[in-house]
C-alpha cells in the first residue's frame, strides 16, 4: 500500500493539533481560492457601511431584543474561535512541512473568515449602542465577561472541526434569516441580511471542504462526522452559565431549529459520493434521523 | 400532593418520548438518552426545559449536562423538588 503525505502525519501530531487524515495542500488552496472569488472587494462591507442613525430597538419585542443580545455574545467570542483554529492548525515549526503547507493554505481562509466575523461582532455591538438597546460601558463589561472564557470543542479530527462549523454556519445563517423575517427595525433588517449572506459563504467553504474530505478519504471520515452530529452542542454551551436556557428561548423567538442545518450536511454527503458505501448510507440515515420532526 | 418517584418516572418517560420522538414503551429507567437515535444534546436540553416547565423547577447546569439516563433525570428532578420544598 502506498503511503501518502496525509497518512504520514497521522501517527504523531503535536499535542493539541488536529488529527488526520487531512486534505492535500493543493486541495485546500483550491477551496480557499473558490471562497475568495466568491467575496470580491465590491461585495464586502464594513460597520461603517451602515447608516446607524435610524436604528431603534424600541421597535423590537422583548424576545427580539434578547436575541440580539445573545447573538452579539456569540459573535463577539471570535478571538476564542480564532485561537482554537490557530492551535489546531499551527503555522509554525511545531509541525512537519506537509502539515505546515496544509495549515498555511487554510490560514488564508481563517484570517478572512475571522475578519468578517469580527465585523459581525462590531456591527452587533454598534447596533446595540446606536439603537438604545444597551449602554456601551455595560455592554463592554458583558462581552468581556463572556469573552474571557475559553472556547473548546470536544473533537480530535480535522474533519470534525469543518463538519461542526458547517452545521454552525448554516444554522446561524438560518437563524439570522428567521429573525430578520420578524423584526420591524429596518437597520436591524439590513444588518441581519448582511450577516446571513456572510454566513452562507462561510457555510459554502465548510461544505466544499467536508465534501473533499469525503471524496478523498471516504469511510475513514464517516465515524468522525457522525460523532459531530451525535454530540452536537451549541457554541459556548459549556462556557456561559444558563446559556442553554437563553439559547432555547431565542430559538423560539425566531421559530428556529438547529437541526434544519442537518439536511445541508446530508446534501454534502450525497454530492461527495456517487455510490454510497454501507457506512455512508448509515451516516445519511443517522443525520436524517437527527432532524427534528416538525410536530415535536 | 407531590408526585412519588414512580409518578415522576412516568412523567419524565413521557416527556423524553415526546421530545426525542421515540415510543414511551421503548424506554427504561436505564435508557441512555444520548444513545437514542436522533437525540443530540440540543434535543436533550429541550427535553430538560420541558421537564423544568412541567414541575416549575430549575435544574443545576451541572446536573443538566451530566445526566445520562432516564432514572438519573428522575433523581435530579426529585432533588430540585426537594430543594423547592425546603424553601
Amino acid at each position: 500500500m502506498t503511503t501518502t503525505a496525509t497518512d504520514r502525519r497521522d501517527p504523531a501530531p503535536p499535542p493539541g493539533t488536529a488529527l488526520g487524515p487531512m486534505l492535500e495542500p493543493h486541495e485546500v488552496e483550491q477551496t480557499v481560492g473558490d471562497f475568495m472569488r466568491a467575496t470580491p472587494v465590491s461585495r464586502r462591507w464594513d460597520v461603517e457601511s451602515i447608516d446607524w442613525s435610524r436604528a431603534d430597538a424600541g421597535r423590537l419585542t422583548e424576545g427580539q431584543r434578547s436575541a440580539v443580545r445573545f447573538v452579539t455574545l456569540i459573535e463577539d467570542h471570535l478571538p476564542g474561535y480564532f485561537a482554537l483554529y490557530h492551535r489546531l492548525f499551527p503555522v509554525n515549526g511545531d509541525v512537519d512541512r506537509e502539515t505546515y503547507l496544509h495549515n498555511r493554505e487554510l490560514y488564508h481562509f481563517t484570517v478572512r473568515w475571522a475578519a468578517e466575523e469580527d465585523t459581525h461582532a462590531r456591527a452587533l455591538v454598534r447596533y446595540q449602542t446606536e439603537s438604545g438597546l444597551a449602554d456601551p460601558e455595560a455592554l463592554r463589561a458583558e462581552t468581556a465577561a463572556e469573552g474571557q472564557r475559553e472556547f473548546t470543542l470536544p473533537y480530535e479530527h480535522a474533519v470534525q472541526y469543518f463538519a461542526y462549523t458547517l452545521v454552525q454556519e448554516k444554522a446561524t445563517q438560518i437563524y439570522y434569516q428567521q429573525l430578520r423575517a420578524v423584526v420591524d427595525d429596518p437597520v436591524l433588517d439590513e444588518l441581519l441580511g448582511r450577516l446571513s449572506r456572510d454566513e452562507a459563504r462561510h457555510f459554502s467553504f465548510m461544505a466544499d471542504t467536508v465534501e473533499r474530505y469525503l471524496r478523498r478519504h471516504g469511510d475513514r471520515v464517516v465515524e468522525p462526522v457522525r460523532d459531530v452530529i451525535a454530540t452536537f452542542r451549541m457554541p459556548l454551551a459549556d462556557t456561559m452559565r444558563g446559556y442553554w436556557r437563553w439559547a432555547l428561548k431565542i430559538a423560539d423567538t425566531a421559530s428556529y431549529d438547529h437541526t434544519d442545518a442537518y439536511e445541508h450536511l446530508v446534501r454534502v454527503v450525497n454530492r461527495a459520493v456517487d455510490t454510497k458505501t454501507d457506512r455512508m448510507d448509515e451516516l445519511v440515515r443517522f443525520i436524517t434521523a437527527c432532524r427534528t420532526v416538525a410536530t415535536a | 400532593m407531590p408526585e412519588n418517584s414512580e409518578q415522576i418516572l412516568t412523567t419524565v418517560t413521557d416527556i423524553v418520548a415526546a421530545e426525542l420522538g421515540v415510543p414511551a414503551d421503548s424506554l427504561t429507567p436505564e435508557t441512555d438518552l444520548r444513545g437514542l437515535e436522533g437525540a443530540d444534546s440540543v434535543k436533550v436540553l429541550r427535553m430538560v426545559a420541558r421537564i423544568e416547565q412541567r414541575y416549575d423547577i430549575e435544574l443545576e447546569d451541572e446536573d443538566v449536562f451530566t445526566v445520562a439516563t432516564v432514572s438519573q433525570v428522575v433523581t435530579v428532578v426529585e432533588k430540585a423538588l426537594a430543594a423547592e420544598g425546603a424553601r
